[in-house]
């Protein structure tokens, strides 16, 4: 039998982080436009409710198909461990992947940041939960965010978040996923 | 720090519940909390990492959030439950986790049935069907918090069935 420890993830985890990292940027950017077409309604974040519900749920199972592909790769023999580090480089991927997909819709939609950063801006200035006086500020701090949209700080932390929080995510449900769905590797005679 | 274990069952529990599971649900609990001990305007926690940090997985509406001092945290009060009782449910039930995995078909459906009553209330506030309460917001994030970490405790118990 081949030895567990030379089965590459690589290529499970590649795959699901694609996939994933292409959903998670779709849920985020239809939660963005549909802040674009709605009425202000004065809620802060109102747009992207649907996008944050959604994108939590999705996001989490990254790990569980990575740990699947793996599973139709190599058979269901897998230790916990092996499907936490799967479920830790999908998240990697997924948020390279869905980093890379925001910097590049701006260019293909030119008029996305300025619709979007108008839609922001029109609910705070809407906003009962916002006192006046920090209102100004808060726009400032937006039209602040856009401007820096392609800073390498912006583009770094962008990726550092979702490594952060995509990554830990995937490695409960990766370890998850390999209790559930694999089995234990027989002990070699 | 030693994995707990049983040696009459020949069970115990996985390190990457000490090294990485309990760690990382731990600084998600902290980040959640912290805004309000870092910042001292929405300005200011609008801008933080803290909320930028949760955003891909949270929406974070300012009505639906709870604040200290008017500074919101940096989750909903539904997530807040989540996370908060995370780590301590998984230190008090990693004490059981032979009684508990005795109970995994149950602990299964638990885990089911609670996912189930959050999407559908979730849901059901996103579409305006009905309204909940943050306390009962709140209150149904502890239970899913403590319906996943039943689910991780027998998923980190290494004596494994087949």
């Amino acid at each position: 039998m081949e030895p567990v420890q030379n089965k590459s993830f690589w290529n499970a985890s590649a795959k699901a982080g694609v996939v994933f990292g292409f959903v998670v940027f779709l849920v985020s950017t239809i939660g963005s436009y549909i802040t674009i077409h709605s009425e202000p309604t004065g809620n802060l974040l109102s747009g992207t409710i649907l996008a944050s519900l959604l994108g939590c749920l999705v996001a989490i199972f990254g790990g569980v198909l990575a740990v699947k592909f793996y599973i139709n790769e190599y058979g269901p023999e897998m230790k916990i461990g092996q499907g936490a580090v799967i479920g830790l480089m999908t998240g990697i991927v997924m948020a390279v992947v869905s980093q890379i997909l925001a910097l590049i819709w701006p260019v293909i939609d030119g008029a996305f940041i300025e619709n979007l950063q108008a839609a922001l801006i029109a609910n705070i200035e809407l906003s009962e939960q916002i006192p006046a006086a920090q209102k100004e500020d808060m726009i400032d701090g937006i039209y602040a965010q856009f401007q820096n949209f392609y800073s390498v700080g912006n583009i770094l932390q962008g990726f550092l978040m979702g490594v952060v929080t995509y990554g830990l995510l995937n490695v409960l449900s990766g370890l998850l996923a390999a209790k559930f769905m694999g089995r234990n590797p027989q002990p070699e005679l | 720090m030693t994995a707990n274990s049983d040696r009459s069952s020949g069970s115990g529990l996985h390190p990457l519940l000490y090294y990485v599971v309990l760690p990382a649900t731990l600084f998600f609990a902290v980040v959640a909390w912290s805004p309000p001990f870092f910042h001292n305007s929405l300005v200011e926690w609008h801008e933080s990492w803290q909320r930028l940090l949760f955003s891909r997985v949270c929406h974070q509406q300012l009505d639906r959030t709870f604040a200290v001092q008017g500074v919101p945290l940096a989750v909903c009060s539904r997530c807040i439950g989540i996370y908060s009782i995370l780590p301590v449910a998984l230190v008090v039930f990693s004490f059981f986790f032979t009684v508990l995995n005795k109970a995994k078909p149950y602990i299964v459906r638990i885990f089911a049935i609670v996912s189930l009553i959050v999407i559908v209330d979730g849901a059901a506030n996103l579409f305006h069907l009905w309204q909940t309460s943050d306390l009962i917001r709140l209150l149904t994030g502890v239970f899913w918090g403590l319906a996943t970490a039943l689910l991780l405790v027998i998923a980190l118990t290494t004596h494994r069935d087949s």
